[in-house]
This record gives structure tokens, sequence and C-alpha cells, in this order.
């Protein structure tokens, strides 16, 4: 998402991260991952729950994809942030998402995660935002 | 992995992404579109 930021400034659109735990947390991670966009702590998963965003089972959160994928899964495990899964607020079933919401309030687009790899392309975000603002 | 268009009721719910204590959301669609996105979890 980073190395794309360009795409959304040229598309007038902010780009935030929300993620469970404090906003102390959210400003360590946004550091450390180097972002700059924001990055928001939503440390109750509140938000989550509006966008009634899912929760995966062990299967699909761990274990399917050491089975399916067992290479990219170990990879992941030895570049992972241990310490980001141990957080008091963290859910680690807890499944993502996007919403791209309009200018002055309206959600237009949702994607609701249903595994953790699960995440659209930057490519059909950007689809997308062009295609909210076709209709505007 | 495609983003659904969201019409209807469930436009609104931006109003309730608004009024989470804390998050002050809102700022970001003020001037623009906004694209959030939500983390597994920080790491």
């Amino acid at each position: 998402m980073q190395s794309e930021l360009d795409g959304f400034r040229q598309r007038g659109a902010s780009v935030v991260a929300v993620g469970q735990g404090t906003a102390e947390e959210a400003a360590h991670y946004c550091e450390k991952a180097g972002a700059e966009f924001p990055c928001i702590g939503d440390a109750g998963r509140e938000a989550y729950r509006v966008l009634s965003l899912k929760r995966g089972s062990w299967w699909t959160v761990m274990l399917r994809s050491m089975l399916t994928k067992p290479l990219e899964s170990f990879a992941q495990i030895r570049n992972a942030d241990l310490a980001a899964s141990q957080l008091a607020a963290s859910d680690v079933l807890q499944l993502g998402g996007v919403a791209i919401v309009r200018r002055g309030g309206a959600l237009s687009f949702l994607h609701v995660a249903e595994a953790p790899d699960d995440i659209p392309s930057n490519a059909s975000v950007f689809d997308a935002l062009d295609r909210m603002c076709e209709r505007a | 992995m495609a983003l659904r268009s969201v019409t209807g009721s469930d436009a609104a719910l931006t109003d309730g992404l608004a009024s989470v204590p804390g998050l002050e959301l809102s700022r970001y669609w003020q001037d623009g579109p906004a694209v959030l996105l939500f983390l597994r979890h920080f790491g």
C-alpha cells in the first residue's frame, strides 16, 4: 500500500489504517512500517463491528494456510512481529477489510475479508475510486 | 477479492464509524474520499 500511495493521492483519496490497539501502538506501527498515512488504534474493535468485519476460525487463520501454502506461511511467521500478536487488545482471529467512503460520508465500497490473505489489490481499490468519481 | 458497491441504508454505516469514540474517522472524508484499511492486527 505504501509503495503505491501516489495512486491514492492522484485520486484525491486519504488512506487510513485502522488496527486493533491503542493510539500508542498504532503510532508505533506507523513508525516501524514507515507509513506515510495515519494509523488509528481501535482497541475495542468498535469500528470493526460497525462494518460487521468477520472473525476467522483457527482453520482459516492458521491451519489452512500452513497446509496449502507452507513456504509462504513459514516466511510470514519468520517475519512476524510477535509482540503485536500479544497485545492485550489483539484478537488473532480478527479478519480485516477495506472501506471506501465518499467525500461527505457515504460508504461507497466495502470488502469484508473471508481469510487473512483475502485482501483487495491496489488496482481494484483504484478501480473502485475511479468508478466512484465517474458516478459523482 | 473485489470490493462490493454499497447502496441503500448500508451507505449510512459511516454514521456508526464516525461515532466510535476516540477515532474521529470522519475527518478523513471531509475533503475527499477516504480509503479505510482495517488491519488484522498491528505487526
